[in-house]
């Protein structure tokens, strides 16, 4: 019996192994895809003065730039940049003259969130920078809903020292959590108006109970309020399905995902373990494990949720030419090297050399139009995986048959190349493998030629082009972007062009990262096949010591 | 006493011989000579486009004054002209004319002062004209420049590139093999097209050497491997262990021993490679994101004729003519791996 035991020489074993060996190839897929970020999405050119104003180009060009973390360093971080530390140095910026407006400006974004850090300075600054800090002042009680009372007094700078004696105690984060959960079990007014007071302070532990609550009526009730304390118009209504209400939350998250670090401190064990994770590449590498690419700038869906309707498309029909590639070529390489030198193994020869020259995209394109349906002969249908006036009450036979149909001419593209090329190797290989001496004791002890061939060659035969699945796959996956393009199939290759033509950066990102792990996960797959299939590949695994 | 000094001698006796070995084995097969020739023709179709096809004629004599090679140095008295309007001249002031074998421009639209546009092939216009009214057989000479271009210099990078790392890694083996070998394994898992397309929706389409660039940085996985697998076989044989007890240095013994013996499997690998960069920089070409518009490029054209499906000359054509190139680099590519095989 094959033990199961986790052994450096079972099945298991090396296949565990395998699954370790993953995981540096991961980490290089998402360096790659690292590079490229940085490449590509260069920190906005804020030199030129378009039509705003420079400070305000600087402010949009973050904007731009945190959604990739330009605004942190690459690799390590020694100086985290949290609310506090972003609060401290507009205040010394308002000292400089020069800096003064984008410094209240910055102020006024952060908004309630500053508070405490910003109150208890008041006293330091001199006296023109304190007509600016009020003016951030003034910026931040909008958003702490203080702006009438404020109004209504003649000293400003008195109004904010009553107002941190009186409402200073009332900024920690336990006191927003309790509110927040207060405000999520019911309607509960009094709450409302405390969280409003509260302005931006409270947004971490408004995105923590959003995340967490399963309760729709309280989501909506969060999601509102987070609209009037950040300004971002991005509501929940009664109205919304099931679908929409998840792409809110995750655009609500990728938003926060963005910017949490505008509105919390890192506080103690956090600034240590933020040095590693508030950088740029460790953002990135925490998207690709968690799957979790964003929101789609084209339509404001998760990328995750888009690439899990697509993908199935593209690998549904790269098996499928995978298999009819195997289907196909095993025999012709079996016949054509029982055979050798007959007719059929020099026409094939000769067929299948030229099969593996000629370009995908132009078969296809032939194809469409010889059998397509616009085209000569209409055998096949030309666009789409199904027919668009299908009745709705066929049975699955029937709706099989016609994707059966519609998916014939596409899959046929794809696996031609990949055809002609495992088959051209079969025929090497057991060429190679007749060479063996059990071959000729097989002959020898008088076996039909067919039992030779099939029971003694092919076995050992078809180990090598198994191994080839592998190399296959990336092709596969990366030709299905021409063939969707071309019979008008909605798989990844399809969406990605409409995401260069829209500039959605993520999508790409995301595909590029997740064709590479889809792949890596079919290499995977298929050198799990042979080492079952084929047990000399364990290393170290002898054969017939424990049977 | 008379000095004595080390004369310098290059033995270049074995490599010459090995040369003409492979030479003639590759030559004795009538397919190679074939493909060879077929690859020559479309090279020198790249290197001389402006004189197979051009707008300009190659020497004329207009207001008595003959210019040679128009299109060369764009004389200032030609620049409204192109050999049909040229001919009108002549036929009005007299003079001659001598034009190109394809007297189109790959990006002249106007003809006798008109435009003809998907006009079928004829005496006029051989291979037809594509839905801008630009004449098909003057797009694939240029077609065929900017598809030599991308598949020698993406390969020449690609295998340098390669050739380098899979030399260095597979020689000094342990931790840069094994980072070297993430490497290699890494960028194989990307599908190609996938990796291509994102990269330039990222950085936008600026030129056809960004797509060489591109190219090369992310196709020589392939001659790496290749590199490494027989440095690492050549590492085995004797006479490397006789150099290395020479006291030879690392630099030598990769250059003068390890080199030449795996330059031919290199080779081979390389061969396949131009071919397949061939397919990629055509088929980015026809997806739109390969070489910037109004660059000639076979995958262009193919590109033109799937929105106009119903002009089967410009499908068969540039598709034939990129089969057949592809088939021919194969070919040869197999011819050398047959070549380089014994010796």
């Amino acid at each position: 019996m094959v033990s199961l035991r986790w052994r450096d020489n079972t099945v298991i074993g090396y296949v565990i192994r395998r699954l370790i060996m993953l995981v540096p190839t991961i980490l290089g897929i998402s360096l790659v895809t690292f590079v490229l970020i940085n490449l590509a999405v260069e920190t906005p050119d804020t030199s030129g003065t378009d039509i705003a104003g420079s400070a305000m180009d600087v402010e949009t060009a973050e904007e731009l730039g945190r959604a990739y973390g330009l605004h942190l360093p690459l690799f390590v971080n020694v100086s985290i940049d949290d609310v506090r530390t972003r609060t401290r140095r507009s205040l010394s910026q308002l000292q400089m003259p020069q800096k003064r407006k984008a410094a209240v400006r910055a102020l006024g974004r952060i908004g309630g969130a500053a508070i405490p850090y910003f109150l208890p300075e008041l006293d330091r600054l001199n006296d023109p920078s304190k007509d600016a800090a009020l003016d951030a002042l003034m910026l931040i009680a909008k958003n702490i809903h203080r702006e009438d009372e404020l109004l209504q007094h003649s000293n400003t700078l008195r109004y904010w020292k009553n107002y941190f004696e009186t409402y200073g105690a009332d900024f920690t984060p336990v006191r927003a959590k309790r509110l927040v959960r207060r405000y999520v079990r019911r309607k509960d007014r009094l709450a409302l108006a405390e969280l409003r007071n509260l302005g931006t302070y409270s947004l971490p532990q408004l995105m923590s109970s959003l995340n967490q609550t399963k309760s729709v009526p309280a989501q909506r009730r969060l999601v509102n309020l987070l609209c009037e304390v950040t300004g971002r118009d991005d509501p929940m209504t009664e109205l919304d399905s099931f679908s929409d209400r998840q792409n809110v939350l995750s655009r609500w998250n990728e938003w926060w995902h963005q910017r949490y670090d505008l509105y919390t401190s890192f506080e103690g064990i956090y600034r240590i373990t933020g040095a590693m994770t508030e950088t740029r590449y460790f953002r990135w590498l925490s998207r690709v494990v968690t799957f979790d690419f964003g929101v789609s700038s084209r339509d404001g869906r998760p990328i995750r949720d888009k690439i899990l309707e697509r993908a199935p498309i593209t690998l549904l029909l790269a098996v499928l030419a995978l298999l009819l590639a195997y289907i196909i070529a095993i025999p012709i390489g079996v016949i054509s090297a029982a055979k050798k030198g007959s007719w059929f193994d020099r026409i094939t020869g000769v067929g299948l050399f030229v099969l593996y020259s000629l370009p995908t995209f132009w078969v296809a394109m032939l194809l469409l139009k010889y059998f397509g349906s616009a085209g000569f002969l209409d055998w096949f249908p030309s666009q789409g995986l199904h027919s668009p006036d299908l009745p709705l009450n066929i049975s699955h036979f029937e709706m099989a048959l016609d994707a059966a149909h519609h998916l014939f001419l596409p899959v046929m593209c794809l696996s031609f190349v990949s055809m002609a090329m495992l088959a051209r190797y079969q025929r090497v290989g057991m060429l190679r493998i007749s060479e063996h001496d059990f071959i000729r004791v097989a002959r020898a002890k008088g076996l039909k030629e067919y039992q030779v061939i099939l029971r003694h060659g092919l076995r050992n035969g078809v180990l090598p082009v198994i191994t080839l699945m592998g190399l296959q796959l990336p092709y596969l996956v990366s030709s299905s972007v021409v063939i969707e393009r071309i019979f008008g199939i909605q798989g990844m290759g399809a969406e990605t062009f409409d995401a260069i033509r829209a500039s959605d950066y993520y999508w790409l990102l995301a595909v590029v990262t997740v064709t590479a792990v889809l792949t890596m996960v079919g290499i995977l797959a298929s050198d799990v096949i042979y080492a079952v299939v084929d047990p000399r590949i364990v290393p170290g695994r002898r054969l017939g010591r424990r049977t | 006493m008379k000095k004595f000094k080390f004369k310098k001698k290059r033995d270049l006796g074995i490599s010459r011989l090995w040369l003409y070995k492979v030479n003639r084995r590759f030559y004795a097969r009538l397919a190679n000579r074939l493909a060879a020739g077929l690859i020559l023709v479309i090279c020198l179709t790249g290197l001389l486009a402006d004189f197979i096809a051009s707008e300009k004629p190659l020497a004329c004599r207009i207001d008595e004054k003959v210019h040679i090679l128009p299109a060369l140095f764009s004389p200032p008295e030609l620049v409204d002209y192109d050999n049909q309007s040229i001919l009108e001249k002549i036929a009005a002031d007299g003079g001659w004319t001598l034009a190109p074998p394809v007297p189109y421009g790959p990006n002249q639209i106007k003809v006798w002062g008109g435009i003809d546009w998907l006009a079928p092939p004829g005496s006029l216009h051989w291979l037809g004209t594509d839905s801008s009214g630009r004449d098909v057989l003057a797009r694939i000479v240029h077609g065929a420049r900017s598809a030599m271009l991308v598949g020698l210099s993406s390969m020449l990078i690609c295998t340098v590139l390669g050739f380098f790392l899979g030399a260095l890694a597979a020689y000094f083996g342990g931790f840069w093999d094994r980072i070297a070998n993430a490497g290699i394994e890494t960028l194989t898992a990307f599908p190609t097209l996938f990796l291509i397309l994102g990269i330039q929706g990222l950085l936008g389409i600026s030129s056809i050497w960004q797509l060489v660039i591109v190219i090369g940085a992310t196709r020589w996985t392939d001659v790496a491997r290749v590199t490494r697998a027989e440095v690492l076989r050549t590492m085995n044989e004797e006479y490397v262990d006789a150099a290395r007890a020479l006291g030879l240095s690392h630099v030598r013994i990769l250059r003068r021993h390890i080199l030449p013996a795996v330059l031919g499997p290199v080779l081979v690998s390389a061969t396949f490679g131009i071919a397949g960069a061939i397919l990629i920089e055509s088929t980015l070409s026809f997806l739109g994101y390969g070489a910037p518009p109004p660059t000639a490029s076979w995958g262009g054209l193919l590109a033109d004729a799937f929105a106009s499906q119903s002009c089967y000359w410009l499908v068969l054509y540039p598709g034939i003519t990129l089969s057949l190139t592809v088939l021919a680099i194969n070919i040869a590519g197999e011819g050398l791996s047959d070549a380089v095989d014994v010796i």
